[in-house]
């Protein structure tokens, strides 16, 4: 294994001391994130968040505690909620959700008719050991409004955390009112830096896909640098190894770089340490590292991976919404942003951190990246021949 | 009873109707220097990648250290170092990174020191192989070779484009090598290196051995002591005249080039300065020179190494 490790590290090096590599992959995303942290700076600043919420109210003990809860949340200086309580749901429900989707406000919470009542049931059904729908509370929030989506996630958060028995026994669900809105320059309630630093973070990865191992590999195979270490005895298996730890050596050296400097310098609320973010980054690492390996198996030349890294940088760096958000693009380009992994990566790790509410099932944002991995493998599998190199 | 670490018997690669290798037998003794000698394109390095494990073979058998095998595999890599032909090193790595890089890949290896100094390279140990010249790069290369301290070294043309004295400073390196009992196959186009350097050489064409033996007999087996080189326009009448006097004229018309084949150095030339006179030939220069491989090479093939 030392040995292993040993090669590992000469492959590491040798990126490292490659100016060119040095600054594409180490530097370069740097100051990418710090001009768009300069572009963007009315947002980067993260401010106290006021969201504007209508709660559709009942009368009963249990509704009244959910009430109280809110009414609590919407006090003083450093309030939540701007809160707006209606009782009358037939009446009021359709009228706030048009205020909804003409961003009047950011979220309507309905506590529905018969909720008390349905809550007591419940609650009787499980003391006699009967298993049972629980009775629903109902959450409206814009879909890509990020607003309404951090108000949404806010909520929940309340919900989750309201030390109430009942709430905390019965759960709830949650219905979505859909709508077409665009996503950024309409409030300033979010943090930029939240909303960017996981995006370049799979900007790394993707560079590093690309070029630190498709490009890189390419290299390898035409100066026959890896004609010359295929002919020792070196196992396939283990220089394989070698090179991608190598990879991951470079990939956790610039993502350390760039959460610090988020971190540190930008003030990210995300936590890099958090189980979200490591499981997406990982995901990204695997989806994104195969398609390196994809682009080493089609490139006979360095010549030619480069042209095809830059044919597919380009649309998929900026169509992946790792810089904004890409569900509002014309359908002529749509399905550039449908079949992008990046996409799913992007949208998947910022619904994971609570950033912003993936307009994709969580399933989906993991099943997308994990096909292409696989596409990608199988192809390397067949194409990639590392003796006649 | 002569031992042979190495036998090749009709080895045979085939790409579409090009027969790269095309019934390649041969045997190498332990602890000499074998050569396979041949124009760019004549099979050489197909047949030395075979042998490598690089390149699997249509047809033949290989024999491996008394093993037959029909594919050198990792176990037989433990026991060879190679020179490619056109082989470049990580930039950016110290010669004694690189030296150490595949020293990581062997369980069993040579002290780096050891190796530096082999190869004349101490002073270089920490200089970036971005920076070495030619022949500190081609010294280098053959100190990756044996870094697993192998029993048989393959070096594809290891000399092909430095200048004389890093070709001679490598051949030293080759010697001593054979000095310390480490078998060598080579593979050259440069006549005088195969024979400074050789035990046995094979000639090889068109994908097969067309004569083998050692420098010396190849060289004898042309018959004569002494070749002359003319500059100068030659036609049909006097070259007939010249095989009539059993003197093997060989003509390049590209480069005007005409060579005689002789025992009899004074009457040839008294010969030739006739000829001149009668037939008003401008000769521009004139060699006489002893016979070497390539000249046992165009007498075989009717081309010159150096042609192709």
């Amino acid at each position: 294994m030392m040995r292993t490790i040993k090669l590992a590290s000469y492959f590491f090096k040798s990126s490292a001391r490659d100016r060119s590599d040095f600054f594409w992959l180490l530097v370069f995303p740097i100051i990418l994130l710090v001009i768009l942290m300069l572009i963007f700076p009315s947002l980067y600043e993260p401010k106290e968040v006021t969201f504007n919420l209508t709660l559709l109210s009942q009368d009963g003990m249990f509704s009244e505690i959910i009430e109280k809860v809110f009414r609590k949340l919407s006090e003083g200086e450093h309030r939540v909620f701007r809160l707006s309580v209606l009782k009358n749901i037939d009446k009021n429900l359709d009228h706030e959700i048009e205020r909804l989707k003409k961003k009047g406000i950011d979220l309507i919470v309905e506590i529905p008719e018969g909720f008390d009542a349905q809550m007591l049931n419940w609650i009787m059904l499980n003391n006699l050991g009967i298993t049972a729908s629980p009775p629903s509370i109902n959450i409206y929030s814009l879909k890509h409004n990020i607003s309404s989506e951090s108000a949404y996630l806010t909520v929940k958060n309340v919900l989750q955390k309201l030390e109430l028995e009942f709430i905390k026994r019965v759960g709830y669900d949650i219905k979505e009112v859909e709508s077409e809105t665009e996503l950024i320059g309409t409030r300033s309630t979010f943090s930029y830096i939240d909303f960017i630093y996981p995006g370049i973070v799979i900007f790394v990865v993707f560079m590093t896909g690309l070029f630190g191992i498709g490009l890189h590999l390419t290299w390898l195979k035409e100066s026959g640098i890896l004609k010359r270490i295929m002919v020792t005895s070196l196992p396939k298996s283990r220089f394989i190894v070698s090179y991608v730890i190598s990879r991951i050596y470079l990939i956790a050296l610039q993502i350390t770089l760039i959460s610090l400097l988020a971190k540190f310098v930008f003030k990210t609320t995300v936590n890099p340490l958090s189980p979200p973010f490591i499981g997406y980054t990982l995901l990204t690492v695997l989806c994104l590292s195969s398609l390196g390996f994809f682009l080493a198996s089609i490139s006979k030349t360095t010549s030619s991976a480069n042209a095809i890294s830059q044919i597919l940088n380009f649309p998929l760096q900026f169509l992946g919404g790792l810089y904004f958000p890409v569900s509002g693009v014309p359908w002529a380009i749509r399905w550039l942003v449908l079949i992008n992994p990046i996409t799913y990566l992007a949208s998947g790790i910022r619904d994971a951190l609570g950033i912003i509410k993936s307009p994709y099932p969580l399933y989906i944002t993991i099943t997308v990246p994990l096909v292409w991995t696989i596409f990608c493998l199988l192809f390397t599998i067949k194409r990639f021949k590392l003796e006649e190199a | 009873m002569a031992n042979f670490i190495l036998e090749v018997e009709n080895l045979k690669k085939y790409y579409g109707p090009v027969k790269a290798v095309d019934g390649v037998s041969f045997k190498v003794k332990q602890g000499s220097i074998f050569t396979l000698l041949g124009p760019n394109g004549a099979g050489k390095t197909t047949t030395i990648e075979i042998i490598e494990g690089l390149r699997i073979p249509d047809d033949g058998k290989i024999i491996f250290m008394g093993e037959e095998i029909s594919k050198v595999g990792n176990k037989q890599k433990e026991y060879i170092g190679v020179s490619l032909q056109e082989t470049n090193l990580i930039p950016y790595l110290t010669v004694r990174e690189t030296l150490d890089m595949f020293k990581s890949i062997f369980p069993r290896s040579l002290d780096i020191g050891d190796v530096l100094r082999m190869i004349s390279l101490e002073d270089k140990a920490n200089a970036y192989i971005k920076d070495l010249s030619g022949g500190q790069r081609q010294r280098l290369i053959i100190g990756l070779a044996m870094i697993n301290d192998p029993l048989i070294l393959f070096l594809d043309e290891p000399t092909t484009g430095l200048d004389p004295q890093a070709r001679r400073n490598t051949w030293d390196i080759l010697l001593e090598l054979k000095r310390k009992g480490k078998t060598i196959i080579l593979t050259t186009h440069y006549m005088e290196e195969a024979e400074i350097l050789s035990d046995w050489v094979c000639i090889m064409d068109h994908g097969k051995i067309i004569k083998e033996g050692d420098p010396q007999s190849l060289i004898r087996s042309l018959e004569k002591e002494s070749l002359i080189e003319i500059e100068v326009e030659a036609n049909s009448v006097i070259l007939e005249k010249l095989s009539s006097a059993d003197l093997d004229p060989v003509y390049d018309s590209k480069h005007k080039r005409l060579i005689l084949k002789t025992n009899d150095i004074l009457s040839t030339t008294e010969l030739l300065l006739r000829l001149s006179k009668e037939n008003s030939l401008q000769i521009k220069d004139v060699v006489i020179r002893q016979p070497n491989l390539e000249d046992v090479f165009l007498s075989l093939t009717g081309r010159s190494l150096r042609e192709e």
